[in-house]
């Protein structure tokens, strides 16, 4: 009987909670009705004909010339689990994809989504079902041998022409900005791949993260030099109850962006990514066959001799226990990526104080002449390619093109409400996916223009959706102490912020670039995993078990099990 | 009653706390997902969420409705069992019956079994297996999810194991009054196998319901994912995906500080194999030991 009642219960539970999601399915109650655009869009020719994908000869004129006759595109792309779409709109039905057919007559209709996490799979599926879309974009999350293996079997169509008559002149720009990215898609001279860009090298560096109120209650003391930060550590553990100094976790990633204050430039050996520089001889090696890389070990080993890192460092999930003392006020250190306060501002700010939340500042050095140098990887997000069969390649250009003109132009005439009907709830994201080809000064010019407009009050300059969001939500922390603004505030919201630092670097040169510019080289797949090597030794190094000068031998068992190879190739392509 | 000795009062006393123990640690994960998902991020983030809700709230349930994804997912998922239980019981029981006979009434039957048998053991790969999906015209269809498991051949063996435990003289004497296997199956197997019938079922149910793979192989549109395959992508790994995708993680970042979100997804995931066990529960225990009685 009782099971009988429990059963009852339960299929009344569910029946309840499915009824009352049916009566209330909308995405977003406080979605903004869907509203046409104020943008002028020409008339559209053809308009009666079905949309083709045979090849249509490309009009004459500038990229913003619509075809004579409706051009089809199929395309495949990744989609968020998180995306939302207003009433009645889906991925093939959308402001965007109208936007291509009424401005450009183009017509895009995606074959299949997947989740980035998942479009490898779906990708060597098409392949081996023999049926590509005619584009598709491969993510840096996918194999870096994808690429070349499509092409190097006749896969991907030569972009070359269409990419040099038919793209705007702002996306053939950014090969001014960055001339290297887009050579990792050509081959014997020939385009096959539109790279996708970064947002920008601004983002990169990283920064040493206080918490604000201890850091202020201990005068605010210029942190300059690694002794600085050594004192300004054992204050916090003295006198503010923290229970170590900084912040380090199981795959050392956060220790190892400390590196630059002691010259030592190595990346996250956890993931096999390497920092690649000249020595005086000219040759490419990584980070850790430099001598500096010995001097942070002996300091890293004596920071954890001195309680400055966790005595379970090595047992600490960074999402997991690594998050947890932060937020619960068990550390004010950490080195950390500019985006802190998204990750942990609001929930330190829910279970500790509103003035608890960390500010950044740009890594000390040994003698503290200068700051520490900002270390820059290879950022390029991906890449978008045609198949080999697709017959309209001026078409894709152009909608590259007219995505690009609309997220990062300050040419287009957008107004708040045409930002939010194109960008709100991560349309921007969900819709453009394969066409948005980034603009690699878009953070920078973010930063300048919303910097700008909290300084002034004013926000009419503000013209990309990024803009408008980041303004919102630096002042909605400001004005009424919002946590979930703590991110933008943080990352550019005021002189100090992470953005400002990484400026400072930049404008002052203290900034070092990786000469590996690609994911991965195809060398690279016989060397294997170097880094668990190198992780399980430095581990031991760290807690005294093995002296530091112990990694010497290290460095030789890692050239034997690939490091060699890896070191060859990288000197191959991007030695000299 | 049922005299016990001091011996075994003190084993069962040992047996309960045992069994108790082990219902304790199949339990106590739910309990845990249930309080998370009724907690405020900042105490989930922060560690401090254990057995009882911190900072109670429902909004996690109110973003799964709201987002639209979960619902979505929910009634594929439905809809997916729904045919998938009538294909299967169908499947089953017409080759179950058949397969039960002996060679001298069905000659082929050894050819077919071990065609089947083949199957338990032997695959094709996932790219001949999507080819053919896709060959089909079956992608991004609810059909790829219900037709190519559409004969559990282990819940086959043990409905054929159940039908030639039945005695004899119940189909003879429905022959000789002119029955003929249609009628037999119908009107004298079908009443009586409902015991096997239930637990294949569940079986049925509970792998329609759990199975993520061919959701994420066969459907081009997330929404048309099942709910499995919509929670499995919500459980990524977000830290690799945060570090493989370098600069463009904001929208990680949202899913990441969501893990309240996704509790409380995976416990609405979890209702209807609650609400469906304790019905079939008996019939489950019953036909577990159905396949040992003959073979």
């Amino acid at each position: 009987m009782k099971k009988k009642l429990l059963a009852l219960l339960l299929a009344t539970l569910m029946i309840v909670s499915f009824f009352a999601a049916c009566t209330n399915d909308t995405p977003a109650v406080d979605t903004p009705a869907t509203e046409a655009p104020t943008v002028d869009t020409p008339a559209t020719p053809g308009a009666d004909l079905e949309p083709t994908r045979e090849h249509v000869p490309p009009p004459e004129g500038d990229w913003m010339t619509p075809f004579d006759r409706p051009v089809k595109i199929l395309a495949a792309a990744e989609q968020g689990l998180n995306w939302f779409f207003q009433d009645g709109d889906d991925i093939n039905n959308n402001p965007w994809t109208r936007l291509y057919a009424e401005y450009l007559n183009v017509h895009v209709e995606f074959e299949w989504t997947t989740t980035v996490d998942e479009i490898e799979t779906r990708l060597n599926l098409a392949i081996a079902a023999g049926n590509l879309p005619d584009v598709f974009h491969i993510p840096r999350t996918a194999d870096p041998r994808l690429f070349h293996e499509l092409q190097s079997q006749g896969m991907l169509l030569d972009l070359t022409d269409a990419y040099r008559n038919y793209a705007s002149q702002r996306i053939r720009d950014h090969e001014l900005v960055d001339p290297y990215t887009i050579q990792g898609f050509t081959v014997d001279g020939r385009i096959y791949g539109i790279p996708r860009y970064y947002y920008g090298q601004i983002d990169q560096p990283w920064h040493m993260w206080f918490r604000k109120d201890w850091y202020e209650a201990a005068g605010s003391p210029e942190i300059r030099t690694v002794a600085d930060l050594e004192n300004l550590m054992r204050t916090f553990m003295n006198d503010f109850g923290a229970s170590y100094g900084i912040a380090v976790d199981s795959d050392l990633e956060w220790l190892f962006r400390t590196a630059p204050m002691f010259g030592a430039y190595i990346g996250n050996i956890h993931n096999n990514e390497y920092f690649w520089r000249a020595d005086e001889t000219g040759r490419l090696r990584p980070g850790i066959a430099f001598p500096e890389f010995l001097v942070a070990l002996e300091y890293w080993q004596n920071w954890f001799a001195e309680g400055f890192i966790s005595p379970d460092f090595m047992t600490m999930d960074p999402w997991g226990r690594g998050q947890e003392d932060i937020v619960n006020g068990l550390v004010g250190v950490q080195c950390w990526w500019q985006w802190w306060g998204w990750a942990n501002g609001p929930s330190i700010v829910g279970l500790q104080n509103n003035d608890a939340y960390f500010i950044p500042f740009n890594l000390p050095t040994l003698d503290g002449s200068t700051p520490a140098r900002g270390q820059i990887f290879f950022p390029n997000t991906g890449v978008t390619v045609a198949s080999a069969n697709f017959q309209n390649p001026a078409a894709l250009m152009k909608v590259i093109s007219l995505v690009d003109h609309y997220v990062f132009s300050a040419d287009t005439p957008m107004t708040p409400a045409d930002i939010d009907y194109f960008m709100g709830e991560g349309r921007e994201h969900a819709m453009t996916q394969i066409f948005q080809i980034i603009d690699p000064h878009a953070d920078l010019t973010q930063f300048q223009y919303v910097l700008r407009a909290l300084e002034t009050g004013d926000d009419s300059e503000l013209f990309t959706g990024g803009m408008m969001s980041k303004f919102r939500e630096s002042r909605a922390w400001l004005d009424e102490q919002d946590p979930h603004g703590l991110g933008a505030f943080l990352q550019m919201g005021f002189a100090g912020s992470a953005y400002a630092r990484s400026q400072h670097l930049f404008d002052h040169g203290h900034i070092v670039q990786t000469a590996l510019w690609t994911t991965s080289l195809p060398e690279f797949a016989a060397a294997g995993n170097t880094g668990d090597l190198i992780m399980e030794e430095v581990m031991q190094i760290i807690v005294g078990n093995q002296p530091v000068e112990h990694f010497l031998t290290v460095l030789e068992q890692w050239y034997a099990q690939g490091g060699q190879i890896k070191e060859d190739a990288v000197n191959l392509h991007f030695g000299g | 009653m049922k005299f016990m000795t001091r011996g075994e009062k003190i084993f069962n006393v040992f047996n309960y706390i045992f069994i108790g123990l082990v219902c304790l640690l199949c339990a106590l994960p739910i309990i845990h997902i249930l309080a998370v998902s009724f907690s405020s991020a900042q105490y989930v983030v922060g560690g401090r969420v254990s057995f009882w809700p911190m900072g109670f709230t429902i909004e996690s349930y109110t973003f799964a409705f709201r987002s639209g994804r979960f619902m979505t997912a929910f009634w594929v998922s439905i809809q997916r069992v729904t045919l998938g239980l009538i294909v299967n019981m169908f499947l089953l029981v017409t080759t179950a019956y058949p397969l039960s006979k002996t060679t001298q009434e069905f000659s082929a039957r050894n050819y077919y079994m071990a065609f089947f048998a083949i199957t338990m053991i032997f695959g094709g790969g996932i790219i001949p297996f999507y080819i053919l999906i896709s060959d089909l015209g079956m992608l991004d269809s609810i059909w790829s999810l219900v037709i190519p498991g559409g004969l559990p051949v282990f819940s086959m063996i043990i409905l054929m194991n159940f039908i030639r435990g039945l005695p004899k003289e119940l189909e003879e004497a429905a022959m000789i009054d002119g029955a003929g296997y249609f009628s037999v199956l119908a009107l004298i197997m079908l009443p009586v196998l409902k015991p096997a019938l239930a637990t294949v079922a569940l079986f049925s149910f509970v792998h329609h319901w759990n199975e993520w793979l061919l959701g994420m192989l066969f459907m081009n549109d997330p929404s048309n994912f099942p709910l499995q395959t919509y929670l499995q992508v919500l459980l990524t790994n977000f830290s690799d995906l945060i570090r493989a995708m370098g600069p463009d993680f904001m929208q990680l970042v949202a899913r990441m500080n969501e893990r309240s979100g996704r509790a409380a997804q995976l416990f609405l995931g979890l209702i209807p194999i609650l609400v469906i066990y304790p019905f079939l529960q008996k019939y489950f225990t019953k036909g577990l030991v159905i396949g040992s009685v003959k073979g």
